[in-house]
């Protein structure tokens, strides 16, 4: 009785509202899946249901990896994203710290400063950001990338870390500090193990709106071989007025998928990782 | 760039010196300003210039072609005031952002909730529902185009296909559809950036208290209330602030979508600064000074959510 | 392959930092700079710029206004390989719907370099990229050396680019006068700022089993007037097969009808004086009425949301019988679904009260004046215009160019598929976007606002000709009147 009710209490509570996002949030993805599977022939073909696969095809993918320079694109986009990340979440760290645990004049004038920095959108702001790149000759670097993507990272990492770490009662480094720990060291060995989730939150973050960039990327990239996945897929697989949307969708799918298991790890470890034992200490 | 420079200082010169060193690096404005130099630097090289040069160049006219322009005062501004179609593309950014900030922020802290809970293959899951978030806008919005397309739209093949339709439906084709369409689109490539964050505020949640409230007999409903609400309320509100301000500064969808058509009826900031600015007409000027209208609602917007956290903290 | 063309770039940056940093302060015009970069960037990071007696002969410390203005006249290709050896060439252009095309034109800078020593690349982009990225390169004063530009871009980048008359000039005296329409869209004034390389025209697309089902006489000779189209566009409907058009925010199928239709019906964006807005004519508004009354009778009525890649899939997808398209769809055609490749007809565009018209600019290739190798461009565009390396280009896009000058249009590859026939044929009908003006910023920016396919978009969601139509003057008017 109370078992089955407990059951039926996890069946509404939990599964059928995971359901729900299950569906909502990969119906399009499965689409993604499905039209980066399907041969050409079949895609205008509307007598059969456009939702699964009668034929499928690894061709787009072949497609894609021996015809256009994907490989190179991808490792653009890595180094890219790897030191625009880096950059960024270092900064935001010591900025989120200083933020949120320093009491300091202009504390609060700082914190209002940087977010200013958002409210010009990107839109707008890449015409005069491109005068700034040229001028220290970045044009068509990986350095045009990861210098100029912090600028759109730093302003919410280091807002999200700064309300993580008031999260964190001061007094655990407190009582680090009267034991004879520095500054540093408390910081360094108690408040940012704590602070993980927060950290991993914002490097998520961080790494993933630097891999979807496309504006800077086709701006202050985008010549020759250094292009990035999105710049180079969206500009070798459209042509004139036809899209290859089987590449494109193979694309969206080799450029999405190892990021996704490589969070996996990384959300699991600061999910499961730290309930249980650090917070409560 | 980080830390290690004052570290490798203090360890290489002699004890004294070292203490008053670390006696300074501990007074804590000393601290901040070192600890928020290496971020200030990127956004000072980086961001400052070109913000000061766009206010600059909405009071311009400046065009495309153009690395200069005559000062014109704020007639850019003035022009915009007159102009219906810029009406419409405020209304339809606030209706955007206020119609899908809220789906997002509800939607996203239900999942982050569920997705904190244990169950078989969690780990799977919570990577795979950040997926719409991961794959690059710009190939997901093609997706979405697919999916609302006049031709191969899945949806309109069922419905058909069901039989509760005659004809395809033009999911872009009129002002109200597009618009659910786009706001449909948006809450599903921005609900799992919501998850995340809130998911990282709910692991400090400490669980002691969630059992000692049970224990005391309060149902899901004031435990969350009680325990969980306060812990990640300021998060909550920086996750939404920032939100707003993408939501009100988003371009690609929309831009992929519908382009701000059909008859200008689906414009956002971002694609009518983009007509006027950059796509064709090459007016920046005006370009600009459409961004800029933004300006002002998100500063006010942001004060007020700004101020509420900071009062809680207080 | 990728380690060293990192190095090679490397130094390449170095250098080009410095001439940066050299223009920034003011120690260089543009020119100049051109030319110490044909010198000097060799990949040596030699911060270049202070002149060295050592440096290079072609280098001028003091060039005069003058001497900038008037056109190198250094650029013939014997002069050139000593000049330009190891110098780079940057080149932007958008996509081509033949993909052989960007392998031609990369196989031809090959040859090029090996004719000149110049080292160029080229870039393809997405055609809605390409206008950001050469704004933004105009207004950072770096990226691409030539880039490759749709009608209208000339006066709106004017500012930016180098005079090319003296190529324009050698091409004219070779391959004869330029179209009319290819003039109005590229000359800049009465300047020279970019060479013309022509066009996709478009035309009508037919099925003809669907004109044959609708009960057409003769499904080879298709409707030729406008309303001959609507009434069997009705019929069309019926049997499922209806007209295709796109009316919502792009720049290719849209733009085709409405311009067609308007001027057809005897309305146009301006007078030729470029200032008397000449929209709101009877004539037109009858014809919207007549549109109209066939929106729902006739036309595929998703046609308010799709952009110019809808309707190539529509008609492949055998969702629609009719609508109008460059040759994309019959080439893609002929690959993918060789049945209805052998199903399609083509034919100019119908006739209207006020005659036949339809909407053609000539696309153009320029030369940025922040370059830093304005020789090495201008040698490439001589060399590439001419005819036995233009000829390449515009055959290997099976027709689907077409050229700016009646020179080519006798060629083989404009006659070899009579399918193809109507397309070269709309080139007698073109008319510039703009017209009776000159496609000039103002006719780019009522292009750009969707002016013109808005009033007809307005016109379909409200069921108001009259209405609509004074929008788009009114709309016209800020921009032709001010």
């Amino acid at each position: 009785m109370v078992g089955s009710n407990r059951l039926s209490s996890r069946l509404f509570l939990l599964y059928l509202p995971l359901a729900f996002f299950t569906v909502f949030l990969l119906f399009p993805f499965y689409w993604m899946l499905i039209i980066s599977l399907k041969p050409n022939s079949l895609l205008l073909n509307m007598k059969i249901n456009p939702l699964y696969l009668t034929q499928f095809t690894l061709e787009h993918y072949r497609y894609l990896l021996t015809n256009t320079d994907f490989p190179r694109w991808a490792l653009n986009t890595a180094v890219v994203t790897f030191g625009a990340t880096f950059l960024s979440l270092t900064s935001s760290i010591l900025m989120g710290y200083a933020l949120g645990r320093f009491r300091f004049r202009g504390g609060n004038l700082a914190g209002t400063a940087i977010f200013l920095a958002y409210l010009i959108p990107p839109t707008l702001l890449f015409i005069p950001l491109s005068q700034v790149v040229a001028r220290f000759g970045l044009y068509n670097s990986y350095w045009a990338l990861i210098l100029t993507y912090p600028t759109f990272l730093i302003p919410f990492a280091s807002w999200l870390l700064m309300g993580y770490f008031r999260t964190i009662p001061r007094e655990l480094e407190e009582c680090a500090m009267i034991d004879g720990a520095s500054r540093f060291q408390a910081m360094w060995r108690i408040i940012l193990p704590l602070a993980l989730p927060g950290v991993l939150s914002a490097g998520i973050f961080s790494f993933t709106l630097s891999w979807n960039e496309f504006l800077y990327a086709l701006v202050f990239m985008g010549s020759g071989e250094m292009k990035t996945i999105p710049v180079g897929t969206v500009s070798d697989l459209i042509r004139a007025d036809v899209f290859q949307w089987g590449p494109l969708m193979a694309a969206a799918m080799l450029g999405s998928v190892p990021v996704a298991i490589a969070y996996m790890f990384f959300v699991d470890q600061y999910v499961s990782g730290l309930t249980a034992g650090a917070v409560k200490g | 760039m980080t830390t290690a420079p004052a570290g490798t200082v203090t360890q290489a010169v002699p004890l004294r010196l070292r203490e008053r060193v670390r006696h300074w690096l501990d007074s804590e404005p000393v601290l901040a300003y070192l600890f928020m130099s290496p971020g200030w630097l990127i956004l000072l090289l980086f961001m400052s210039y070109p913000f000061f040069l766009g206010i600059w160049i909405s009071l311009t006219d400046r065009t495309v072609g153009l690395p200069s322009g005559e000062f014109v005062g704020f007639r850019n501004y003035a022009e915009l005031l007159r102009d219906r179609t810029f009406h419409l593309t405020v209304m339809n950014t606030f209706i955007y952002g206020f119609v899908t900030v809220p789906f997002k922020l509800v939607l996203g802290l239900l999942l982050a909730l569920l997705l904190n809970q244990a169950f078989p293959m969690r780990n799977v899951l919570r990577a795979a529902l950040l997926l719409p978030w991961i794959v690059p806008t710009a190939l997901s919005s093609l997706a979405w185009l697919m999916l609302y397309d006049a031709v191969l739209s899945p949806f309109s093949w069922l419905l058909k296909n069901w039989g509760l339709i005659e004809s395809n439906i033009a999911f872009l084709g009129t002002r109200t559809n597009a618009i659910i369409s786009l706001c449909i689109a948006n809450i599903w490539r921005g609900t799992p950036f919501f998850a995340v964050a809130i998911l990282a505020g709910l692991q400090a949640v400490p669980q002691e208290l969630h059992e000692a409230a049970a224990i005391e007999g309060a149902n899901r409903v004031q435990r969350f209330l009680a325990v969980t609400l306060p812990v990640i309320k300021g998060i909550l509100v920086i996750t939404t602030l920032f939100s707003i301000i993408w939501t009100f500064a988003d371009f690609q969808l929309v831009y992929v979508l519908t382009k701000g058509g059909p008859a200008n009826s689906t414009h956002i900031f971002g694609t009518y600064a983009w007509q006027i600015g950059i796509g064709g007409a090459g007016k920046l000027g005006i370009g600009a000074a459409i961004s800029l209208y933004m300006f002002p609602v998100l500063a006010v917007l942001s004060a007020i959510l700004l101020r509420y956290v900071r009062s809680q903290e207080a | 392959m990728t380690n060293s063309a990192e190095g090679r770039w490397l130094g390449g940056k170095l250098s080009r930092r410095a001439l940066v940093r050299g223009i920034a302060l003011g120690m260089a015009t543009p020119i100049v700079g051109g030319l110490l970069a044909a010198c000097g960037q060799q990949a040596t990071p030699t911060p270049a710029p202070q002149p060295t007696p050592t440096a290079a002969p072609a280098q001028q410390p003091t060039p005069t206004a003058a001497a900038a203005a008037t056109p190198a006249p250094a650029a013939t290709p014997t002069a050139t390989p000593v000049v330009l050896k190891g110098t780079k060439l940057n080149i932007l252009f958008g996509t081509f719907f033949v993909p052989e095309t960007q392998d031609l034109m990369k196989q031809q800078l090959q040859e090029f370099g090996k004719e000149t020593g110049v080292e160029a690349t080229i870039d393809f982009i997405n055609w809605p990229d390409l206008q950001p990225k050469i704004s933004a390169a105009v207004q950072a004063g770096a990226g691409p050396d030539i880039v490759g530009m749709w009608d209208t871009w000339p006066s709106l980048y004017k500012e930016a680019l180098v005079d090319v008359q003296d190529i324009v000039e050698q091409r004219m005296k070779g391959e004869g006068d330029y179209f009319d329409w290819v003039k109005k869209t590229v000359l800049v004034g009465d300047q020279w700022l970019s060479i013309p390389i022509g066009a996709p025209t478009s035309a009508q697309v037919f099925r003809k089993s669907a004109l044959q089902q609708a009960g057409w006489p003769d499904p080879n000779n298709p409707p030729d007037t406008w309303e001959d189209l609507f009434k069997i566009g009705v019929e069309m409907k019926k049997n499922g097969m209806p007209l295709g058009q796109a009316f919502g925010h792009s720049t290719g199928d849209p733009p085709s009808f409405c311009y067609a239709f308007m001027w057809a019906h005897g309305a146009m964006e301006v007078e030729a004086d470029g200032k008397t807005v000449a929209f709101n004519k009877p004539q037109f508004v009858e014809g919207m009425k007549l549109f109209l009354s066939y929106w729902k009778q006739a036309f595929d009525e998703t046609g308010l949301s799709w952009d110019d890649a809808t309707n190539n899939r529509a008609f492949l997808a055998g969702q629609i019988g009719w609508t109008f398209n460059g040759s994309s769809i019959y080439i893609a055609a002929k690959k993918q679904a060789p049945d209805i490749a052998e199903d399609i007809v083509h034919h100019i565009y119908p006739k209207g009260p006020a005659g036949r018209f339809n909407n053609l600019g000539s696309w153009s290739v320029g030369i940025l004046k922040y370059s830093k190798n304005i020789a090495g461009a201008k040698a490439f565009l001589e060399w590439w215009t001419a005819p036995e390396q233009f000829r390449k280009w515009l055959e290997i896009q099976q027709g689907y160019q077409v050229a700016p000058t009646a020179y080519y249009l006798n060629d083989p590859y404009y006659k070899s598929d009579p399918k193809l026939v109507p397309y070269v044929e709309a080139a007698k009908y073109g008319r510039n976007k703009g017209y009776a003006g000159l496609g000039n910023e103002k006719a780019a920016e009522a292009f750009a606002r969707y002016i013109v396919v808005d009033t007809f978009a307005r016109a379909i969601q409200s069921g108001n000709a009259e209405e609509a139509i004074q929008w788009g003057a009114s709309e016209l008017q800020k921009i032709y009147g001010a």
